[in-house]
């Protein structure tokens, strides 16, 4: 328990036959910054609000600083700051008026607004009202308001909706330099595959309410099998050729694609070309991040997953 | 103690530049206004009258402000209501607050608490002008304080079970057009809830018509089901919130 800041015990989360959130053990180590992946309607928001004790679980708990929500909300809440979705700020107030009412119920110094304001780059616009700031400003001040205090855990929920590709950009760089500058551990949900390969060192990905994947981007990669792709003539008796050897070989676009066994390219090429089949194209190939994402998110049949970069 | 008074002055700290101040400064200013037009035209007219001649000016003034006041204080008090529970909703600020250490119970009670405060504003201030409008007309006899001070605090304690209501159901809906919808049916059914005695001692709005000290009135039951049903909204509105799921 200790080595984790998060951590969940079967968290379900059911509205009525409905079941958002389903059996999600989140295992999340201190000082890392963790991405909680998965398309629209996967059940990241739903999970992050009984991460917050805003939501109460059907079954499960939930563990932050290896205490229960349940019974430490204030003491653990003190600790954690959090942007859930959309930022929430009072529009007829200044961006340092809305960081006074955080201070003043977490009973920080003033100098803690300062320093927040000057870390997401608001300083300049401390005295405007926030009704007429951009998206990206707002979205920053969500941060900010995040940021104030003795926070050790930051909880942030798809932090660069809506933001234009600058935006985005420069909330990332934001996030990656948090727990440098501050020493926090960051949870960050996303559907934004490329966002998150950028900057977490841990992720979970979820589809459909189920935890589907978690561990280390490294981990993740390491899923896949390595491919051999084959282009020989003629291509049908070559791929009974290899079917014949025990290969699972498939033919994609006039390719062969064969899911490497205990074979390796080397020794399948010579078996080939001593049999008499024209090799003209041979590689290995790795399955990349994208498709390792989409084939446990399901793949295109989720269309809220993004998977290529925004920048 | 102190996280109640830190809440409740950052609570006025969003109150800053909204319309909440001047609605609570306004609907007195309308009502004593309308008023003393009212009486400055009529005052012969209305002294003249069989069942108006053994009242004194100040119970005249009172009987004919009370018509238009007890209709639009619990306007005022369903907009308040609406309006300053509304500024979290607006915003999405319930999840931005609630994720902060602090207590639900206390939250509540500082949102009722904005909402009871700016309508003691109300009623002070509309005592106040009923005052200044006795002194303006320059009415024979002397300050009825008796009188005056009665109907502030009956104004009071029917406040209090209609801030009570109206903090529960703006804090259950979400929408503020239902919430100030269930406050104008209220108060427009108000006068016939008043018809019957059970009624009006049942339903908050009806609250407010017995606000009007006079022997034919039940003020002492409006002090015993106002205090009642105060609290008893008031304890639900804090037990639905302790328990109400944040989206």
């Amino acid at each position: 328990m200790g080595d984790f800041i998060i951590e969940t015990k079967t968290l379900t989360k059911s509205f009525g036959k409905f079941t958002a959130v389903k059996d999600v053990n989140l295992r999340v180590p201190k000082r890392t910054i963790y991405g909680f992946l998965g398309p629209n309607g996967a059940g990241k928001s739903t999970t992050i609000r009984m991460l917050l004790d805003l939501i109460k679980p059907t079954c499960g708990k939930v563990f932050l600083f290896g205490k229960d929500i349940s019974k430490h909300r204030m003491e653990i809440l003190r600790k954690v700051g959090s942007l859930v979705e959309s930022p929430s700020y009072y529009g007829n107030l200044t961006a340092y008026e809305n960081l006074e009412i955080t201070r003043r119920i977490l009973q920080v110094d003033r100098k803690e607004i300062d320093k927040a304001l000057e870390i997401v780059n608001l300083s300049k616009w401390k005295n405007t009202k926030v009704k007429g700031f951009s998206l990206g400003m707002k979205q920053r001040l969500g941060i900010a308001q995040a940021l104030i205090g003795p926070r050790e855990l930051l909880i942030l929920d798809e932090p660069t909706n809506g933001l234009d590709p600058a935006g985005v950009r420069e909330i990332r760089n934001l996030i990656l330099s948090l727990p440098k500058i501050m020493g926090v551990t960051v949870f960050i949900s996303s559907h934004i595959l490329s966002e998150v390969e950028q900057i977490a060192d841990y992720v979970g990905i979820i589809r459909s309410g189920k935890l589907l994947f978690q561990g280390t981007l490294n981990e993740l990669k390491a899923r896949t099998g390595t491919e051999i792709v084959i282009k020989a003539r003629p291509l049908e008796k070559a791929q009974d050729f290899i079917r014949q050897k025990g290969l699972e070989v498939e033919n994609r676009e006039g390719k062969l694609y064969v899911s490497k066994g205990n074979i390796s390219a080397e020794e399948l090429n010579r078996a080939l070309v001593l049999n008499g089949f024209g090799v003209s194209h041979l590689r290995e190939s790795k399955k990349n991040l994208e498709e390792i994402f989409l084939e446990l998110t399901g793949g295109g049949r989720d269309a809220g997953i993004l998977s290529t970069s925004k920048l | 103690m102190r996280e109640f008074y830190q809440l409740l002055s950052y609570e006025f700290l969003k109150q800053k530049s909204s319309f909440i101040r001047p609605l609570a400064f306004l609907s007195p200013v309308l009502a004593g206004g309308l008023t003393y037009l009212h009486l400055l035209f009529r005052y012969d007219y209305l002294k003249g009258l069989e069942a108006n001649r053994a009242l004194s000016s100040w119970t005249l003034l009172t009987i004919q402000h009370h018509f238009l006041w007890m209709l639009l204080l619990p306007l005022t008090v369903t907009v308040l209501a609406s309006v300053i529970f509304y500024i979290e909703y607006s915003s999405n600020n319930w999840k931005n607050i609630l994720s902060l250490p602090v207590s639900r119970i206390k939250v509540y009670l500082t949102k009722w608490s904005g909402v009871y405060i700016s309508s003691i504003f109300t009623v002070c201030l509309n005592s106040v002008l009923m005052l200044i409008i006795g002194y303006l007309l320059g009415f024979p006899e002397p300050v009825d304080w008796k009188l005056l001070l009665q109907y502030t605090a009956y104004q009071l304690v029917a406040a209090f079970s209609l801030v009570s209501f109206q903090s529960f159901v703006s804090s259950v809906i979400k929408n503020p057009n239902v919430s100030l919808a269930i406050g104008f049916v209220g108060v427009s059914s108000c006068l016939f809830f008043a018809q019957s005695q059970k009624l009006a001692r049942l339903i908050p709005y009806a609250h407010m018509v017995l606000t009007l000290p006079d022997p034919t009135i039940d003020n002492a039951g409006l002090l015993r089901y106002g205090i009642a049903f105060g609290v008893i909204f008031l304890a639900i509105g804090v037990f639905s919130f302790k328990k109400k799921e944040i989206y």
